[in-house]
């Protein structure tokens, strides 16, 4: 096998070329060899190129995952039409040597051509199980502030690495939900299982600072917080966090002098060097600028294509909720619609 | 000056004040940043009925005070989690219940109400040994909860629900903290007198946060303000010849005046 266009060795069933030296093979099944090259680009930094494939078989579910690698000319063994027309649309160069009016994987009947390249990214790796979410299941919760019936009977499942935008007018009980879920409110009925158990996992949970408080808490502190235990490299999380965020160079300054927008992607920094599983934020973006709002926007998609844990965002926010491809559940009367 | 160092009531309040100057800062920070004051008030306000009780049954003053310390925490704690009440309100009601019942029992068993508030005027001169061990084993508490519990701390300081987010009993933590702050207030009280509580548990505190630059800074610079001004309050007090408590203070005081502010940019 010297070339893309060669016939695949035995036992491989995919192999990635940097113009016309191979830097990665698999034998494995389904999409997985298409999730390991991924990894492999994402962990072994540029290539020359041009990007080259030979795929054993390719459908249209794998015809996305291709298209999203950045590859520029495949070569397949078997494709589908629906492969070729989307290949075709995103200008890559196709070599097949058998054509099929689609492949009969129960995948491509989940796939749709009209789907964006994330949508269905996101779709398939959670088919993968390749999420760092977890279930989330509440059942029939009700709550009341004294008299008043805030919550009803209200049930929601997310999927693992589900991703979903909370709204609600003022006193819906949006924020009383989020405070259910982490435990800090008891629910008059109902109960909520994380990954099926009532037993509750850290959680990352961001809510808004708007005051300026006299305590000298630095950037780099709050990262630290979130951190799990037995982190080995605590410094090396804390950097990745902070740069990630693009808060690096403020890791000295004191948090609570920070603007509204350099404090939210502090305390998303401090989110994501927690790991955790689920992630709940109570109006993110409430009284940022619009550059911080599409900074925070895109922080946020990027953790739903790569980490992809379990989601929910409580949001007024016009901008947010036009840039997060979520779905917007709303409460109402107490109940979700 | 140096002769009177060796004489053991002396070294012994020098001692105390070390251990409490350089510790007791840190439970100081927790009071201010976790918003406690009013709870050191209510501790202050269980020493008249600590007096009260010992003298009316004729027992001891130390245990009877701190017995009334333990019980008023864990009703504040108790008042504030399951009443509806913060801390800072179910700490006034027991304030309030603390010298409402001094004054009923003091009246009743009729115990001479000066000696009851004589408890109010401790001094280090009155150590012993046995309550120079007490502080001794209540600072190395205060610095290995701090030390080993840093990062509940830390969360508690930044955002108490974060902290439960997290998974953390935050409730244990916040237990241990009210009873090594109470429990500092009222060894402070019994043996180094009312006026030296802000100096030692909350003077430093306020300089420290004057200066620091991290949660860390802020204190390692409190203890070292409160060891600073205790030590130079007390040497300044045996070569004035003046009460220790004051001269303590006003080190202090002066330090807080002569520090200035740290700029922060923002």
């Amino acid at each position: 096998m010297s070339g893309y266009l060669d016939a695949l060795d035995k036992g491989v069933s995919l192999a990635l070329f940097d113009g016309g030296r191979v830097i990665f093979t698999s034998g494995g099944k389904w999409l997985h060899p298409l999730f390991e090259a991924e990894e492999f680009l994402r962990s072994s930094g540029s290539f020359a190129g041009p990007l080259c494939l030979h795929d054993s078989i390719s459908g249209l579910a794998a015809a996305f995952l291709t298209i999203r690698l950045g590859v520029s000319k495949v070569n397949i063994d078997m494709v589908s039409d629906l492969a070729l027309e989307l290949y075709a649309k995103h200008g890559i160069e196709v070599h097949y040597t058998k054509r099929v009016e689609r492949i009969k994987c129960i995948t491509e009947t989940l796939i749709r051509p009209d789907m964006s390249l994330e949508e269905a990214y996101r779709l398939l790796r959670k088919k993968a199980d390749l999420t760092s979410g977890l279930s989330l299941r509440l059942e029939h919760l009700s709550f009341s502030y004294g008299d008043r019936r805030l919550l009803e009977d209200v049930d929601l499942y997310l999927e693992k690495g589900d991703a979903v935008i909370l709204e609600g007018d003022n006193g819906s009980g949006k924020s009383t939900l989020l405070r259910l879920i982490l435990g800090l409110e008891r629910p008059d009925g109902g109960r909520i299982l994380f990954d099926g158990e009532t037993r509750r996992p850290p959680i990352g949970y961001i809510r808004q600072f708007s005051d300026r408080q006299n305590f000298p808490f630095t950037s780099w502190e709050v990262v630290a917080l979130g951190l799990p235990d037995g982190v080995k490299d605590r410094r090396a999380e804390i950097e990745l966090a902070l740069r990630r965020c693009g808060v690096y160079h403020l890791k000295d300054r004191c948090f609570f002098s920070l603007s509204g927008g350099e404090m939210a992607k502090v305390n998303l920094a401090r989110v994501l060097a927690s790991k955790a599983r689920l992630l709940l934020f109570d109006e993110p973006v409430a009284s940022l600028d619009r550059d911080s709002r599409i900074a925070f926007a895109d922080i946020m998609t990027s953790l739903s294509v790569t980490e992809m844990p379990t989601m929910i965002i409580v949001n007024h926010d016009r901008l947010l909720r036009e840039a997060l491809p979520w779905p917007v559940r709303r409460l109402e009367g107490g109940r979700l619609v | 000056m140096f002769d009177l160092l060796l004489l053991p009531p002396i070294y012994r309040a020098l001692l105390t004040l070390m251990f409490a100057g350089s510790t007791f800062p840190l439970a100081g920070v927790m009071v201010l940043r976790l918003n406690l004051m009013q709870l050191r008030y209510t501790l202050m306000h269980g020493l008249l009925l600590g007096g009260a009780l010992s003298l009316a049954l004729d027992l001891p003053s130390l245990p009877v005070y701190l017995a009334v310390c333990v019980l008023t925490v864990l009703l504040v704690l108790h008042m504030s989690r399951s009443g509806g009440m913060n801390m800072g309100i179910s700490s006034s009601f027991m304030m309030v219940m603390a010298v409402a019942l001094a004054a009923v029992i003091t009246q009743v068993a009729d115990v001479p109400s000066k000696d009851t508030l004589e408890l109010l005027w401790g001094s280090p001169f009155t150590v012993r040994w046995p309550e120079l061990a007490a502080f001794a084993l209540l600072s190395v508490a205060i610095v290995l909860f701090t030390i080993l519990d840093w990062r509940t701390v830390n969360l508690m300081f930044f955002d108490r629900d974060v902290a439960i987010s997290t998974g953390r009993n935050v409730r244990a933590h916040e237990t241990v903290m009210v009873f090594l702050i109470a429990f500092s207030v009222a060894m402070s009280m019994r043996f180094v007198g009312a006026l030296l509580i802000d100096a030692l548990l909350l003077l430093p505190a306020v300089i420290a946060l004057k200066r620091a630059t991290s949660v860390r800074n802020l204190f390692i610079t409190a203890s070292l303000a409160g060891l600073g001004t205790a030590v130079s309050g007390f040497m300044l007090s045996l070569f004035f010849d003046l009460p220790p408590s004051s001269m303590i203070a006003l080190a202090s005081a002066i330090l807080y005046i002569v520090v200035p502010k740290r700029r922060v940019a923002g």
